[in-house]
């Protein structure tokens, strides 16, 4: 039996080349298209393929959005990403939509017979130059690294912290570092923000924590 | 044009004491009245005694000021109309000023406040606009009764025999048509004070100025004359000359303060410009051509694989590589499609290939999407950074923070490399990237801020970010 597949996007000139090189393959037919998003989940939902290629830039809904609504209403149709954005972010939010392939338009045009008859045979597929080790030290390099609030701080932030932690008052810590009070407080008032301290109790506690004042 | 709320405010509550000052004055006129205090009337009203009729009048006009109720402050100015109006009529119909009894200055005064006072929160524009003209006309009388009384005029002849407002009467109309003024600071003229664009800034700069320069030349040039420096003729040319010199030096300086707010909001304009165009172009490019090359590609793929079709095949893989590229260096399409931290991983991949500058990248907080307009900005901000590291720091690696707290986003670029002075490139030619930067963020009402010593540069930029929706606060105030 012959693989069925819709085609998504929403030029024509692609569609009709699409069609033009699937024609070549014996086991694939093209059954239907879709040229506008939202057209998309109504068009499988009546024609039931098992196969959809989709365009992740469409007008109406994007392609992403829909890999999102075909997980939930048409899971037995297997979506292909078949798009121009190389970047791995666009495959990773692909694939967490539900793609089970992603075909880059740039690559050879035969990467999407191949991917039509892995994602067939209950694989996933990516074109090179992407690949899975590639998606992992993206997603480790997007990961967030949390780090230290206090790395933030200006240098005059960090003076202004420290005189406030050891107890000075605004006025004198002023006077110390030769700059308006208001100024001080407005460095204060900063610091506090990033740092996320609310009480000069905090603020010592996080100073004490970080080793810039001993308690004795 | 938009209004600065506090300094309307500001405005709203200085109306409400002049108006209360004005009723005090009046309520003090009959006090004296009521202990026949001779002493305390003269004392309120200068040269004059100030009449029982004219403190009751600006009893009831002050307390239109701070009355709330629409209704009753109305009801007051149009008692004031009348009771000034009737006392205009009086004169007209003696032919001529008669004696003990209201000043006919003062009782047109009263008639132009009260009838301002009743107009002024018309819808009509055209009544809106007459209450505003009635007010400075009251103003008007006012200052010519302060000024006759200042510089010692005799009104006996002429035009002149009917200035006889006293000195209290003229400072209580003062109070109580700056009042009037202030009670509506986002119409007519008080608009251009409050409004916070480049206009604003020069309306409040010039107006008091225009106001108070004036009075206070005079004054001097009176005082010299009165120590018999010099004789009138010369007195007037004196004052003339140094009201010259001093609104000269105003407008050129006015001029210098707006020449530059006017650059900044012009480059700013073309910042955003540029990115307005970018994004078109980049759209462009990967839309349209970049999917008529790949339609191509299609084509080219079902031909037979003879060595001409071979070659074009690889011409149009390689146009295809290049058209994304370009669209990516003109503004990424992840700043629009994924968001900012996409965004940013792809920079720094790209700029490690091609600087050899690796970028130690830290953030927190930035799940789900922000404004696109500030995402735009910390991508640029960041961007231009890293640009400045690979010019000019000379380091092996840079580290990049960025953060969201409640209600800002704010991004760090620091090396450890040679550093620069920094006042000293902002006023270089070559800082147009640091006051882009700078731009950026102060456009969005936020800040950027440059450490930079011989141990390495720190760049830390501040954005806040937009409060929620205005439907969604709306909702919650209903």
């Amino acid at each position: 039996m012959k693989t069925q597949i819709l085609l998504a996007d929403d030029h024509q000139v692609i569609i009709d080349g699409l069609k033009a090189l699937l024609s070549g393959e014996p086991d694939m037919e093209v059954i239907g298209q879709a040229t506008d998003g939202l057209q998309v989940v109504p068009r499988v939902l009546e024609l039931k393929p098992d196969v959809l290629v989709l365009d992740l830039m469409m007008p109406g809904l994007g392609g992403l959005e829909v890999a999102r609504q075909m997980k939930e209403r048409a899971p037995s149709t297997k979506v292909i990403v078949l798009s121009m954005h190389a970047n791995d972010a666009y495959v990773v939010e692909a694939l967490r939509n539900g793609a089970s392939g992603y075909v880059l338009k740039q690559a050879e045009a035969r990467a999407l017979v191949d991917a039509i008859r892995a994602v067939r045979a209950g694989g996933r597929y990516l074109s090179p130059p992407l690949s899975e080790e590639k998606l992992e030290r993206w997603e480790h390099d997007a990961k967030a690294a949390p780090f230290d609030p206090y790395d933030t701080l200006s240098t005059r932030e960090r003076e202004v912290l420290q005189l406030a932690a050891e107890g000075l008052t605004s006025a004198a810590i002023g006077e110390r570092l030769a700059i308006g009070k208001r100024t001080v407080e407005t460095h204060r008032a900063n610091l506090q923000r990033k740092l996320g301290v609310k009480t000069q109790a905090d603020l010592v506690r996080f100073a004490v924590k970080k080793g810039l004042v001993s308690v004795d | 044009m938009a209004h600065m709320p506090q300094l309307s405010a500001r405005f709203r509550t200085a109306s409400r004491v002049c108006g209360a000052v004005v009723s005090g004055v009046g309520a003090l006129v009959f006090l004296a009245w009521a202990l026949h205090d001779e002493r305390l009337n003269r004392a309120l009203a200068g040269h004059f005694i100030m009449q029982l009729n004219t403190g009751l009048a600006f009893l009831v006009a002050g307390a239109a000021l701070w009355l709330r109720p629409r209704a009753l402050a109305t009801a007051c100015g149009a008692a004031v109309m009348l009771g000034g109006a009737w006392m205009v009529l009086e004169h007209v119909r003696a032919g001529t000023v008669l004696p003990g009894r209201m000043e006919p200055d003062t009782a047109s005064g009263f008639v132009l406040i009260g009838a301002a006072i009743v107009l002024r929160h018309a819808q009509h524009r055209a009544a809106a606009r007459a209450a505003e003209a009635m007010t400075i006309a009251c103003l008007l009388i006012a200052m010519v009764g302060l000024f006759g009384f200042t510089y010692n005029v005799k009104f006996f002849f002429g035009v002149a025999q009917y200035v006889r407002m006293t000195l209290g009467t003229a400072l209580a109309f003062v109070a109580l048509g700056l009042g009037t003024l202030f009670a509506e600071p986002e119409r007519g003229v008080m608009a251009t004070v409050v409004s916070d664009s480049a206009g604003g800034v020069m309306a409040r700069r010039l107006y008091p100025a225009a106001i108070a320069i004036p009075i206070l030349l005079g004054q001097l040039t009176l005082a010299g004359e009165t120590l018999r420096l010099y004789n009138g003729k010369f007195g007037l040319s004196l004052f003339l000359l140094t009201s010259i010199v001093v609104f000269v030096l105003l407008v050129s300086l006015t001029y210098r303060s707006l020449d530059r707010t006017d650059a900044e909001r012009m480059r700013l304009a073309a910042v955003l410009l540029e990115e307005a165009e970018r994004r078109h172009i980049a759209k462009e490019l990967h839309d349209e051509v970049g999917q008529s090359l790949t339609a191509l590609k299609l084509r080219l793929q079902v031909a037979d694989a003879s060595e001409q079709v071979m070659q074009a095949r690889s011409l149009v893989d390689e146009l295809l590589t290049r058209v994304s590229n370009l669209s990516l260096d003109l503004r990424p399409a992840m700043l629009d499609d994924l968001g900012l931290l996409p965004a940013l991983v792809w920079l720094f991949e790209r700029y490690t290939a091609q600087t050899s500058v690796k970028v130690e990248f830290a953030h927190a907080g930035l799940d789900g999407r922000m404004s696109p307009v500030v995402e735009t900005a910390a991508f640029r901000i960041v961007q231009e950074a890293l640009t400045n590291v690979a010019r000019h720091a000379g380091v092996p690696s840079v580290r990049v923070r960025v953060w969201r707290d409640g209600a800002s986003l704010s991004v760090q670029v620091a090396d450890g490399g040679k550093g620069f002075d920094v006042a000293a490139a902002v006023a270089a030619a070559r800082s147009t990237g640091l006051s882009g930067m700078r731009e950026r963020a102060a456009a969005l009402g936020g800040s950027m801020d440059i450490e930079s010593d011989k141990d390495g540069t720190r760049l830390t930029a501040e954005l806040p970010l937009p409060a929620a929706p205005a439907a969604a606060k709306m909702g919650a105030r209903a």
